[in-house]
């Protein structure tokens, strides 16, 4: 009977009746409504009160500073008040009464109000770690309560520093954590990474949860670094569990700074600098004099006609392409927030805006954004909040991977022979041997223009019923406008062939909402202690977007489809949605404060997924010792915290594209003669069994305090098993389905060690000197693909093999350079290869003689801080690198470019060479030519062009000077403090280029391997052109509080 | 009612209401209709749609022809082109009969001719009812059996004892198939085309669904022909080409037949369709031209410039033309640059970044004319037949006896010399070659011709033997099939 009345009322016609989704998120808003209001009006009645005194008060912090916003509680009760902009507060309170003082940052106080009736309080600053609050999924938590394994970042510095988004600030912050600037043009993407690559072909990138919003790594980097508050990393199953499909690859939380009681404040912060393109990290080409020659030694060596252009030099030209299309860029940020509010309700209002030019010319970025945030209490219950964030970028770049790339300057730049003069004598700029276009005209030509509007939504209403049990409840939306506008004339040989004019304009958007609803109940029960949230969520995200690309305008200047021919119009549209829904929930308990547990629950059910497979349920389990607690420990007073936690759970991937999991059909186009007509083919095969990427997940570590708090140490130990995973299953090619077909097959692993330590080396009123570091280990290995042997990546360069890493980097060992007499029977000069399958012949990379030669996996990632304060002065740096992964740079050995008579890296192919038996070189660099030669045959893939990626990085140096405050006051500041910051100072790395982090462009000769539209599709452990390097800014700044 | 048991009812009932609300609203909330594609459970179900599949077969068979595959299977195996040997081996090395049987370039031709077969299937395999027009379904159906015996025909002439799927690939846990022998593929292929011929019109009144271009019986008839003198039974070949004998006309300008924007002339009886316009453009010239010679020509399109996967005539097909054959000039080029040829018998001299507006006529009227002439062997008619051709290509009437270039039965050399040659001419670079030479000469032969044929073009000898006269099976293929599918001999 019920069951029929509700699916009637789910389906009743409400006026703006959506998807049935909504429909039945509004029935259970208003039951839940309904409910909620009755029973608070019957809580309400219960309250028991009895006449008190009023108790009245000031707290001040610890330079005697009113301190406005202090809680003021009752112990026991809910009654309790907040202190005003002048740190006063009242309170009524019985003798026996207990007041709790708490402000975030400080030491908690317990003041028995006794006989008195006035109590000044002064706050001291929390040195207690312990008392930090972390963000969890849906919800927070004390440290010291916690069993998984999570690391917070400071964020203190974030505002000192030149960066554009978060990644930046997060690189080197936390063990387990690798980020990687894959290109460093400004405002682009990093790769994110969370203990390693956990899958083969679906996404790996952590979840990012901004406010509680679940959201991609896009919409994080959007943010206004100096709005965020906190960051925590999530990084086992005990903490990432409560997000089910989506929390295998780990989960960084994104906490923006909230609206404050207080008086209102105004801050303000100012900082510009200057960027440039350090001369240790351009590519290390030749000079005319060298090009020419090496050059006419490679011809001959060859055999070959030396070209008319190099044979011709005049001796003088001598042109450093890399200095013309460097520059120095400028950097600019200006933020401005406003806060305040009182005990009912507060506000934050921010806003910026960021300006950062490219060091290569043609390139910049330019981010404005806006932050509001407003909470109001109605009624001793309710809660009300809204968020809302707008912001609007622009990306330029002067080039693009494709089409026709990769054309970005600095990529010609590092290939164009210095013996090309900038222009001719007519004035044109100068084309290079073979129609090699100019880079400076390339970047006159092409132009790439990113356009994004992100917009984040939140409003929520939390109501607590009584002590400890509080429902809340949240809609939110996101909003994102991506513009793509590309528009090209054209260089070089075709200069004049207006056919050549390329607009390409794409708009894309993806509007999603989110509705969550969570019950959490806290309570303290002697020695036990209980917290424990349960919810529901929906969310929905819907993906258009529509382009258009044309050729041929006959007059230029006009960015409008409609001016080009309309013969070579090309045009379609795209569309798609995806939907989740999950129940979750979660329940911590401590007995005593010594033995902690936490057991989570998440099931999820996915839209992306076939039909017969689409829900599955996720949890973990987790327990803590805190043993410092233990008798035996407890008088020990050297250790303040020891606390051993051990976790084991099951966590998912649903990063695969929408719809994968449909056998479908989609159209073709085809003509007949000149009849133009539309056709149908097969395109997703489908798979109704397609389910999740499943991970296991086991963590210990520890977490030591020691030494009266100034030391910190957590150690974990990890292993992280993805099973199902997301893999196209080989059939018969001859089925008409090459690509086989998607499906859960395969294991593989990440495993390893991850320290951190934080220590207070000196701590006294003129000196304080914090010291922080943190590594980690990693270790990778495939176990199964199904079946198969391998899986080949980009021709079989990268490989898949069970029993060894992801990915490795597959080609032909070279041993060294022939020497006349040595038995080899190869040219001297030439490489000698190694014949590992003993058939007398030396076959390519894909024959038995290509072997694994190097892996793109790092090893090792570190990162190392410093924080030096001496009286005003604060002095903090950032340190942070990686060990032990390779890249194949095809770049280096020049074999993607076709022609031989690109310039060429001094170290890789100059110094050191071949020439004859009397200057016989290294015995590393073969001679001049025999890169070309053997790149066209067996030597196409081969170990010459492994480059070790290691480096060591002064990611940030940053000194600020703090005014004292009672210089200040006369003028109206609270606070005022200058700086100066340095980013990217210098890297140590034997890496030849400019960014060990670069890897090939998403859109190579085969295609991104990984699944297109979940990832970046760039392909790790490949490099093809010059990266840019990453530019080292300088700032000053200026930040005051009024 | 007292406070206690009305507030434990409402929570009650809330709870249960809102436990069984999520459930009654969650699988419906997760059911997504894809706005972006077909669902393909709930297609091929009405002759319009089946309009729109067939269209799609099509489709596919042109991304056949747009491959540089193609050329790998028949003119660059053959003696008619080479392949410049410093690009990637994996490209070239079939060139020189040095594949290996996982060379990559092959097992993207296999699956791309076995994906027009796959779409075929679809459709004649089609089991649900389908509405509308029922003589307009059945004739599609004849063109999907045309479709999949013309490709079948491509696949069982280059592999041999192949894989007959006659079925779409739907359970993908079931769904592989063993070889079969290379007569039962023809006899699936005679099967198909006669199904074929009983459905296919003469012709096409165009419009939607009707446009002229699509397979008619003729094609149907034609290909029928070439299958038989394929296994010899020449007397059905000639039955067959009968038929077509009088239905077309070749053209009087050979170079007509390729040029640009010139659509199902009077001498095409099936062609491969190449529009620009619609995005559907030739593109395999832009690697057939050197960039030096598209610029000079005025090409926007532009051409190879590294060299790379480029395709180019050897001398001894240069050699073949005689001195006055028109066809020469029609077929390659000399780029004014550096002297060498190349192939220009499908370029476009407005061919811009959508490619060349050029079809491939797979199926002309000359070749119904010399396959007659195979089929019923030397006579005054068989040389009548080739003369007719000749004529054209010479710049004469066909239809005119002309002593300066009619062969007979005292012209020197045999009758299959003639008629090789007069196909080589008269083909180049349409696919055609390397069948030719497997259908004319004797396995030895064909060996022999082709090693002289790389000394010269390479000035080295190669190991060929006469198991290189079939292809080997990619090596997936079988390795997936665990053994079901087997590899030719020699491999």
């Amino acid at each position: 009977m019920k069951n029929r009345y509700l699916k009637k009322t789910c389906d009743l016609k409400l006026f703006f009746i959506g998807t049935p989704m909504v429909r039945c998120f509004l029935q259970l808003t208003l039951l839940l409504t309904a409910n909620l209001a009755f029973c608070t009006e019957l809580l309400t009645d219960s309250v028991f009160t009895n006449p008190q005194n009023t108790i009245s008060g000031s707290v001040v912090d610890e330079s005697d500073i009113p301190l406005p916003g202090v809680t003021i509680l009752v112990k026991g009760t809910t009654n309790g008040t907040f202190t005003d902009f002048d740190g006063n507060f009242s309170i009524d309170a019985d003798s026996e009464d207990i007041l709790l003082i708490s402000y975030i940052g400080y030491t908690t106080q317990e003041i028995l109000v006794g006989q008195k009736s006035i109590i000044n309080v002064a706050m001291e600053v929390s040195s207690q770690q312990l008392d930090e609050i972390v963000v969890v999924g849906y919800g927070t938590q004390k440290k010291k309560d916690v069993t998984g394994s999570i690391s917070s970042v400071s964020t203190e510095n974030i505002g000192l520093r030149p960066i554009t988004s978060i990644e930046q600030a997060l690189q080197g912050a936390a063990p387990g954590l690798s980020i990687s600037q894959r290109n460093a043009s400004p405002g682009q993407t990093a790769a994110v990474t969370i203990r390693g690559v956990g899958s083969l072909s679906a996404g790996y990138e952590p979840l990012w949860v901004v406010d509680g919003f679940p959201t991609d790594q896009r919409n994080a980097e959007s943010i206004n670094p100096s709005d965020i508050e906190s960051v925590d990393i999530l990084k086992d199953a005990s903490s990432t569990a409560i997000y089910g499909s989506r929390g295998a690859n780990g989960v960084i939380i994104i906490t923006t700074k909230k609206a404050k009681t207080g008086k209102p404040t105004m801050e303000l912060d100012i900082s510009s600098g200057i960027a440039a393109v350090p001369e240790s990290s351009r590519l290390d080409v030749l000079n005319a004099r060298e090009y020419v020659q090496f050059m006419t030694e490679s011809y001959a060596n060859r055999g070959a006609t030396l070209p008319v252009e190099i044979a011709n030099w005049d001796g003088i030209t001598d042109t450093d392409w890399q200095d013309l299309v460097y520059r120095p860029a400028t950097y600019s940020k200006y933020n401005l927030s406003s806060y305040g509010g009182t005990e009912k309700s507060n506000y934050l209002l921010s806003g910026s805006y960021i300006k950062q030019e490219g060091v290569v010319i043609g390139e910049g970025y330019e981010k404005y954004s806006a932050r509001l945030k407003a909470e109001s209490k109605i009624g001793d219950n309710l809660t009300v909040g809204l968020n809302i964030a707008p912001n609007f970028s622009t990306e330029e770049t002067s080039g693009r991977e494709w089409p026709n790339g990769p054309n970005f300057p600095h990529v010609i730049a590092a290939l164009m022979p210095p013996i090309t003069p900038v222009r001719n004598s007519d004035g044109d700029y100068a084309i290079g041997p073979n129609g090699m276009v100019n880079p400076l005209e390339s970047a006159e030509n092409f132009s790439n223009e990113v356009k994004r509007f992100r917009m984040l939504t939140n409003a929520y209403a939390s109501l607590e019923f009584f002590d400890g049990l509080t429902l809340k409840t949240s809609i939110g939306s996101t909003i994102s406008y991506d513009n793509y506008e590309t528009y090209d004339t054209p260089t070089g040989v075709n200069r004049d062939v207006n056919d050549f004019v390329f607009l390409n304009i794409g708009k894309f958007s993806t509007i999603g909402w989110l509705s969550e609803t969570t019950l959490n109940f806290k309570k303290l029960l002697g020695n036990h202690s209980i917290d424990v949230v349960g919810g529901y969520t929906a969310q929905e995200d819907k993906n258009n977007g529509i382009w258009s690309s044309v050729n041929g305008f006959d007059i230029l200047g006009p960015k409008i489809i409609g001016f080009g021919n309309a013969e070579t119009l090309n045009s379609n549209s795209v569309k798609n949605e995806s939907r989740l829904i999950s129940y979750l929930g979660r329940l911590n308990y401590s007995y005593s404060d010594r033995y902690l547990l936490t057991a989570t629950f998440r099931r999820d059910g996915s839209s992306r997924f076939g039909t017969n497979s689409r829900f599955a349920n996720f949890g973990s389990a987790a327990i803590g010792w805190r043993v410092s607690e233990e008798s035996f420990l407890k008088n020990v007073s050297f250790i303040n915290d020891f606390k051993l936690r051990a976790s084991y759970g099951t966590t998912g991937s649903n990063s695969i594209p929408n719809y994968i999991a449909k056998p479908s059909l989609t159209s073709i186009r085809h003509s007949f003669g000149t009849d133009q007509i539309t056709g149908v083919v097969n395109s997703d095969p489908g798979n109704v069994n397609l389910t999740w990427e499943t991970s296991d997940q086991l963590d210990t570590g520890f977490d030591l305090t020691i030494l009266n708090n100034r030391i910190t140490i957590v150690g974990d130990y990890y292993q992280n098993t993805t099973s199902g995973l997301l893999l196209n299953k080989q059939i018969p090619l001859s089925s008409g389905f090459p690509g086989g077909y998607l499906t859960n097959i395969g294991r593989m692993r990440n495993w390893g060690y991850e320290f951190s330590l934080s220590a207070d080396i000196i701590d006294n009123e003129d000196w304080k000197w914090s010291l922080g570091g943190n590594v980690t280990r990693n270790w990778n290995k495939v176990i199964d693909l199904g079946g198969a042997d391998q899986i080949q990546k980009w021709f079989g360069v990268l490989r898949h093999v069970p029993g060894r890493e992801f990915k490795e980097i597959y080609g032909v060992h070279v041993i060294g350079v022939a020497r006349n007499g040595d038995g080899s029977g190869i040219t001297p000069g030439d490489l000698i290869f190694k014949d590992v399958d003993g058939d007398g012949a030396i076959g390519s990379f894909v024959t038995a003689d290509g072997v694994p030669i190097g892996s793109p996996n790092q090893d090792w990632a570190f990162g190392a801080t410093s924080t030096l304060r001496y009286k005003r002065f604060t002095l903090s740096t950032l340190l942070q690198g990686q060990a032990g992964a390779q890249m194949q740079d095809f770049n280096l050995n020049q074999i993607a470019n076709g022609a031989n008579i690109n310039n060429v890296s001094k170290r890789f192919h100059y110094n050191g060479r071949y020439i004859d038996e009397n200057n016989p070189g290294n015995g590393i660099v073969p001679r001049a030519g025999a890169l070309v030669t053997s790149s066209a045959g067996v030597g196409s893939v081969s170990s010459i062009a492994i480059q070790s990626t290691d480096y060591l990085r002064i990611k940030n140096i940053s000194l600020s000077y703090a005014f004292k405050n009672d210089l200040l006051a006369d003028y109206g500041i609270n606070k005022l403090s200058l700086y100066t910051s340095i980013e990217n100072l210098y890297t140590f790395t034997n890496f030849i280029g400019g960014n060990p982090d670069a890897v090939n462009g998403s859109i190579g000769p085969v295609g991104p391997s990984r699944l297109s539209g979940i990832s970046d599709g760039r392909e790790i452990g490949i490099n093809v052109m010059a990266s840019q390097p990453l530019p080292r800014i300088m700032t000053l700044g200026l930040n005051v509080s009024f | 009612m007292d406070y206690q048991t009305l507030k434990l009812r409402l929570i009650g009932f809330s709870t249960y209401s809102i436990l069984l609300m999520l459930i009654s609203c969650s699988e419906d909330f997760l059911d997504i209709v894809a706005e972006d594609r077909i669902d393909k459970t709930s297609f091929y179900e009405s002759d319009k749609e089946l309009v729109n599949a067939i269209n799609g077969v099509y489709a596919k068979q042109r991304i056949v022809f747009n491959h540089y595959g193609t050329y790998y299977l028949q003119d660059s195996r053959s003696d008619n082109a080479a392949l410049n040997q410093q690009d990637q081996p994996e490209r070239v090395q079939s060139d020189v009969f040095q594949e290996l049987t996982n060379n990559q370039e092959m097992l993207i031709s296999w699956s791309q001719l076995y994906d027009v077969i796959n779409h075929a299937n679809a459709i004649i395999a089609n089991t649900k009812n389908v509405e509308g027009d029922q003589e307009l379904v059945n004739r599609i159906v004849g063109e999907a059996k045309f479709l999949r015996a013309y490709t079948y025909f491509q696949i069982v002439t280059t592999w041999g004892d192949v894989p007959l799927r006659l079925l779409p690939s739907e359970d993908f846990d079931n769904v592989t198939v063993p070889t079969s022998s290379s007569s039962e593929v023809y006899n699936q292929i005679r099967i198909d085309l006669n199904e074929a011929i009983s459905v296919l019109p003469e012709n096409y009144i165009g419009g939607k669904g009707f446009e002229i271009g699509r397979v008619t019986k003729y094609a149907a008839l034609t290909l029928l022909g070439k299958l038989e003198l394929q296994i010899g039974n020449n007397e059905a070949a000639e039955t067959a080409l009968r038929q077509v004998i009088g239905r077309y006309r070749l053209l009087s300008d050979y170079a007509d037949i390729y040029a640009a924007g010139n659509n199902n002339t009077a001498e095409s009886i099936f062609e491969i369709s190449f529009e620009p316009a619609g995005n559907t453009g030739f593109f395999l010239p832009n690697y057939f031209i050197p960039i030096d010679e598209t610029q000079r020509l005025g090409i926007p399109a532009g051409g190879n410039a590294d060299q790379i996967l480029q395709f180019y005539p050897t001398q001894s097909l240069i050699d073949e033309f005689e001195i006055n054959d028109l066809r020469a000039d029609a077929t390659f080029g000399i780029a004014v640059a550096d002297n060498d040829p190349y192939v220009s018998k499908f370029k476009d001299l407005g061919a811009a970044s959508q490619g060349h507006d050029v079809n491939i006529a797979v199926l002309r009227y000359a070749d119904v004319l010399l396959s007659l002439s195979e089929a019923i062997g030397e006579s005054s008619e068989g040389y009548e037949l080739i003369n007719q051709v000749r004529r054209r290509g010479f710049g004469f009437d066909p239809e005119m006896v002309n002593e300066s270039v009619d062969i007979n039965f005292t012209t020197p050399g045999s009758f299959n010399d003639k008629l090789l040659h007069e196909r080589r001419v008269e083909f180049a670079f349409e696919h055609q070659r390397w069948s030719d030479l497997k259908r004319l000469l004797n396995p030895e032969e064909v060996v022999q011709l082709m090693k002289e044929q790389l000394f010269q073009q390479e000035g080295k000898d190669f190991e060929i033997s006469t198991t290189d006269l079939l292809f080997p099976i990619p090596l997936l293929e079988i390795q997936i099939s665990d053994g079901a599918v087997t590899q030719n001999p020699g491999y």
